[in-house]
């Protein structure tokens, strides 16, 4: 008996499945019930409270957290996700002891360190040679003399004295205060501090990597600024990972003169940077901004950490909120590198709300991260800088001052130190783009704020339309040298990236200005490096990723329209664009300078970008397009149709899609019809432009059949080649309703057919289209394409369900007939017209729908998810972006299609899709209070 | 074991007896058709007379009617052979009038009931299984694969549009003389009361009532609903003012455990993890 029954058990178990991933009405439920399947793992349960628990009389402790919830969060569950969140990355108070007592130690040792004889700074031969100088000694001649002598005091600065650390990386900062015996004057000249400062570091760690102690003693660069080596120690055994402490040196107090060191000054000279022995007569020295910033870095450490103590005492919500700010930050890789907004950079910009109050201190963590977003989301650093120094002393530098020298200004209490010093201007225009985004997520009541804003990471790959690399950032070398940046070259201490950075950038930028949203980079990261060998290169920091987020409709366009020939901005653009500019007349009659890009099909016309950046690049930057490696547009190949085909078959589906809309005008104005069509809606996903080949128009070879006369009829031949397949493209064509119909099913289904036959005679008739009439469609050629007409009357799933109880009250329920109809005449349909809409919105969406669908099926799971699920699935990446923008690049969407697939919690959320923004937040709620009652 | 020796009969369920075919010459493994005299315990049709039946089971998706009758040919001459897809009593053949309107044959294999004009032939099918594999794509009457079978599929998909023309018409005909006869007779009992003097009332007649559907009841309590509430004044005793509060207090604290039982999964599943 098995063996016949096997056969029919796995058609229906098939069928099943069919039907548990075609999604159902609202589009959504198809969704749902897959992702309840699992059973065993714990799932959310009503919540039943007993009527004495909900009614009891309310005690006043729980108003007030009621009330403060209501007050000072955005709803419970965000208070509640918050403190969550807090309890994860904050430290422990066990913890703490330990790092105390790890503190003590070495406290103990460094003032055990034995000091050295004096000697030249160049002369490192009392070094032992397992210590290398953790600093780029270019060029190597200094004057000076150096000697070892202990501190004079050893003090902790910093987030862990404040409580504000952030796991995953604990950095406890500890401050060595150098005796002033050490300096000379003008040490202040030529890197003289500096190497100072690294030969007083270097001595600390050849002493400290004989303890057993620690478990690795390691340099780094602070924040990547290669001028400031730190080191870092870690405790032995089982809690290296717990902390980090950062030893930094800093100079005795009040041994610089601050004057010294504004940012219009000169601290380092041409001569001796470029090893000439004599220094040219007359020509001024260029100011060193960075050099001095630097610096002043050091000798105000202590102070800022009292100001900062200063503004967190009685106010709790400091502590959480800079905890929040420092975890959105990491998310969005903004907080390491050099030229980073880095944690403490968010703490002294509360500081300066507080002082400006638009903080006050009852305020929660959640207020304080809302607030300094809007702060940063309003304000442009660039443009207008800030300033925490309270009294305005007329010698110090100004703001402008500040402006000349930095791009980002923020001045810190003392009215000298810049705090964004290293911070280029686009990279604040992304923090400042970023807030925004977020600002708009938390007012949205449609998105979950937390998961976007601080539970989901940003990198760059995923966030930007297109990406870039620069392979080898020493081209960047020959860049400094065609830009002419010496001046920088020597305020950087001879970084060449950091020097190129902020000009490749803004040329970009301008380069870019109309099509692109924002232009961001990656920050240079070098990496640490144990104490026996030599300080990281320039280049060591690997590759420069950047990144562009597209304006939609202007990223494609093939001109960039420059000023009027006669004009003196034409000779800018000329330069700017280089050979590329052409004079060209314009339809209006003027004469512009122009750029015409080469682009011939959609697929290419995306990659306008990349010819700019290339050309861009390679004209005023002397950087080879080897050397830059470009992702947007690796994925195309595969939705490539044909084998010589240029385009993706984006126009493909366009034509298909002008030839639906022609022959649906045509049905439209149908004579002789006794009942008027009333809609024609496509089914196919081809006419959603989602299909992943769409079909190509195609004409019979009439040598390849047998042609049938008497049924005009031509049936494919057994002997010559296989005729070309041509899909049929399915249609919907809803009839008037009317008194007419009979209302039993079987009649619905002849008159139907007799539409079929007289809708196909018509066509014939009226406009000359070969058609074949069926039972169930009629088939019309028109244009090469074949589509399959299939008419539906709007009642007749309502009549599919009727049934009649015993008591003779008329009843609907669903059948499997009735939904089968209603899933083919309603809801496929609306769901091809909404995405057909979104597709006009959004251009990139049907090619991400067909990448991810190509990759649904090269998993070998298209037999579990259906299309339609896949179209919804990246339908609802466009419609949700939150926190990122809407893909503009098939790449990107597709990326952040296989993230979705990853990491989306199926189990306790459904995904709701809300098409055409039909569902309201009310009905959202219902939604998914409906679905804690399905899973139970 | 069927393989090894192709002669010897397949083990078979109990009371069936199996016979070996195969579709054509160069198959080198059969298959089994299972075949037992139809018996069944409550009324045998017309259709299926007992002894003279041979239900099979198994039947071959590319098996057709015809060629079963001619396999069966030579145990004695075949009366019908009914397909089915299950096996179930005999009124098959009732609704197969209709060229164009089936409800679409289901594929993968069948069951079939052979009848034969005597009973012998039963018994001498049944002996069939004592000989070697039984063909049925022969020669004579070949079934048709690949290439050929799509393109004949595909002639016979196409419709003959006159006659499928006349069919609908004739259908249409008939139905609207039977809806017709219907109403007729409805008009005729409209407002004449029955034995027990109960009048009928119909939505036809000159007062038509309430549509007896359950869409329609929902609809009539909703209004009745929406009239009380109208009627009813809110907040206007102190008693009320004070629900109201205890009200939105339970509600609050109902969305409060709600949260925190959501919490409590996702801690679980480590989802406060950021990175």
């Amino acid at each position: 008996m098995a063996g016949f029954k096997e056969p029919a058990e796995a058609a229906e178990a098939e069928e099943m499945e069919q039907g548990l991933h075609t999604p159902a009405p609202g589009a959504t439920r198809g969704k749902k019930r897959k992702v309840a399947a699992p059973v065993p793992a714990p799932a959310l349960q009503p919540v039943k409270l007993s009527r004495a628990e909900l009614y009891k009389p309310p005690t006043n402790e729980e108003l007030n957290q009621l009330k403060e919830t209501e007050d000072l969060f955005h709803s419970s569950l965000l208070r509640l996700q918050i403190e969550e969140l807090l309890k994860e990355v904050t430290l422990k108070e066990t913890k703490k002891k330990k790092i105390d007592a790890f503190l003590h130690e070495i406290n103990r040792l460094l003032s055990a360190i034995p000091e050295t004889p004096e000697t030249d700074i160049t002369d490192q031969t009392w070094l032992p040679k397992d210590v290398k100088v953790p600093f780029l000694q270019v060029p190597f001649n200094v004057k000076g003399k150096f000697r070892f002598l202990p501190p004079d005091e050893l003090s902790v600065v910093g987030s862990y004295l404040l409580g504000t650390c952030v796991k995953p990386e604990i950095n406890v900062d500890v401050v060595v205060t150098m005796p002033r015996e050490i300096f000379q004057d003008k040490d202040n000249l030529n890197q003289r501090y500096h190497r100072k400062r690294a030969l007083y570091l270097a001595h600390i760690a050849q002493h400290l990597s004989k303890e057993n102690l620690f478990g690795s003693v390691k340099f780094a660069y602070m924040n990547s600024n290669h001028l400031k080596p730190i080191l870092l120690l870690r405790p032995q055994g089982k809690d290296e990972k717990l902390v980090t402490v950062r030893l930094h040196a800093c100079p005795a107090p009040n041994f610089f003169k601050p004057s010294r060191f504004y940012p219009s000054k000169n601290n380092v000279r041409t001569a001796w940077f470029l090893e000439q022995s004599t220094p040219k007569e007359g020509a001024p020295e260029p100011a060193t901004p960075h050099y001095n910033n630097s610096i002043l870095c050091d000798t105000v450490l202590l102070s800022h950490l009292h100001f900062l103590s200063s503004v967190s005492t009685d106010f709790p919500g400091m502590k959480d909120g800079l905890a929040l700010l420092k975890v959105w930050l990491n998310q969005r890789q903004l907080s390491k590198g050099l030229g980073c907004f880095s944690g403490f950079l968010v703490s002294m910009l509360v500081a300066y709300l507080v002082m400006k109050r638009k903080i006050v201190k009852v305020m929660s963590g959640y207020q304080v991260l809302r607030n300094v977003l809007q702060f940063l989301a309003t304000t442009d650093l660039s443009m207008t800088g800030i300033s925490l120094a309270k009294e305005t002393d007329a010698c110090l530098p100004t703001l402008d001052d500040f402006h000349h020298a930095f791009e980002v200004v923020f001045v810190d209490p003392s009215g000298l130190v810049n705090l964004c010093a290293d911070m280029t201007a686009s990279k604040y225009h992304q923090v400042q783009f970023e807030a925004k985004c977020s600002m708009e997520i938390l007012d949205d009541r449609m998105v979950d704020g937390f998961q976007a804003l601080l539970m989901t990471s940003k990198p760059m790959l995923r966030t930007f339309d297109h990406v870039f690399h620069l392979k080898h950032v020493s081209k960047l070398q020959s860049a400094c040298k065609k830009m002419q940046l010496l001046n920088e070259l020597m305020d950087r201490g001879g970084n060449y990236v950091a020097a190129a950075l902020p000009f490749i950038v803004s040329l970009l930028t301008r380069g870019l200005a109309r099509r692109a949203l924002l232009v961001a980079h990656s920050l240079p990261n070098t990496p640490e490096w144990p104490i026996d060998t030599e300080p990281p290169k320039h280049k060591d920091v690997g590759s420069l990723m950047f990144g562009i987020l597209f304006v939609p409709d202007f990223a494609a366009s093939t001109l960039e329209k420059g000023p009027q020939a006669d004009r003196p901005e034409a000779a800018d653009f000329r330069t700017f664009w280089g050979e590329k500019s052409e004079l060209r007349r314009f339809q209006d009659g003027s004469i512009c300078e122009a750029v015409v890009w080469e682009a011939s099909t959609i697929c290419q016309k995306r990659l306008i970008p990349e010819q700019i950046v290339r050309h861009l690049l390679k004209l005023h930057a002397d950087i080879p397009e080897s050397s830059i490696c470009y992702t947007g547009a690796l994925l195309e190949s595969v939705i490539k149709n044909g084998k010589e085909a240029l385009g993706t078959g984006e126009e493909d589906m366009v034509s298909v899609v002008c030839s639906y809309d022609d022959l649906s005008r045509k049905l439209w104005n149908l004579e002789g019809l006794p009942l008027t069509v009333t809609a024609v809606q496509g089914v196919h996903p081809a006419l959603r432009y989602t299909d992943v080949f769409p079909p190509i128009p195609m004409k019979p070879i009439y040598s390849f059949h047998k042609q049938v006369k008497t049924r005009h009829l031509l049936l494919p031949s057994e002997e010559k080649p296989c005729p070309a397949y041509i899909t049929p493209l399915k249609m919907i064509c809803h009839m008037e309703g009317s008194g007419q119909w009979p209302q039993d099913k079987e009649a619905i289904k002849r008159i139907k057919a007799a539409f079929h036959l007289q809708l196909a005679e018509l066509l014939q008739q009226q406009h000359q289209l070969i058609c074949r009439p069926a039972v169930t469609h009629t088939d019309v050629y028109k244009d090469g394409y074949v589509f399959r007409l299939q008419v539906a009357y709007h009642r007749e799933p309502l009549i599919l369900k009727e049934v009649v109880t015993p008591e003779g009250m008329l009843k609907y329920q669903d059948t499997e007939e009735s939904q089968r109809l209603e899933l083919e005449t309603l809801h496929q349909p609306y769901l091809t017209s909404s995405l057909h809409g979104l597709q006009q919105q959004h251009p990139v969406f049907g090619s991400t729908c067909r990448l991810a669908k190509r990759w649904i099926s090269a998993q070998l799971l298209s037999d579990s998810i259906s299309e339609e699920c896949v179209d919804l699935l990246v339908a609802s990446l466009f419609l949700h972006p939150a926190p990122f923008m809407p893909p503009s690049s098939p790449q990107v969407g597709f990326l952040r299609f296989l993230n979705l697939l990853a990491t989306y919690d199926w189990r306790n959320n459904p995904l709701i899709v809300n098409l055409n923004a039909g569902l309201t937040v009310n009905k959202v709620g219902s939604l998914l209070d409906q679905r804690a009652v399905f899973s139970t | 074991m069927a393989a090894a020796e192709p002669r010897v009969a397949v083990t078979a369920p109990p009371g069936y007896t199996a016979l070996a075919v195969k579709f054509g010459v160069r198959q080198r493994s059969p298959h089994c058709l299972l075949v037992k005299e139809h018996r069944v315990r409550e009324g045998p049709g017309d259709t299926h007379p007992p002894q003279r039946t041979l239900f099979v089971l198994n039947v071959p998706p590319y098996c057709s009617a015809d060629a079963l009758s001619r396999l069966f040919a030579r145990c004695g001459a075949v009366q019908s052979v009914d397909l089915r897809d299950k096996p179930g009593p005999g009124e098959k053949a009732e609704k197969r009038t209709s060229k164009f309107f089936t409800n679409g044959t289901a594929t993968g294999f069948r069951v079939a009931y052979v009848v034969f004009r005597k009973p012998a032939g039963v018994q001498a099918a049944k002996a069939l299984s004592q000989e070697g594999p039984l063909l049925i794509s022969t020669e004579s009457h070949p079934v048709k694969t690949g290439i050929s079978k799509w393109i004949a599929r595909y002639a016979d998909s196409v419709v003959d549009r006159e006659e499928l023309k006349a069919e609908v018409d004739a259908y249409m005909q008939d139905y609207d003389k039977k809806i017709e006869e219907e109403e007729a007779k409805a008009a005729k009992e409209e407002g004449v009361p029955d034995e027990e003097g109960w009048v009928k009332v119909t939505r036809k007649g000159r007062k038509p009532g309430l549509p007896r559907t359950e869409a329609a009841n929902l609809r009539v309590l909703e209004r009745e609903k929406r009239k009380k509430a109208r009627k009813e004044l809110l907040n206007f005793y102190a008693w009320q003012h004070r629900e109201t509060k205890r009200e939105h207090i339970a509600q609050l604290r109902k969305k409060f455990e709600e949260d925190k039982q959501r919490i409590a999964l996702m801690r679980a599943q480590r989802k406060f993890r950021p990175y």
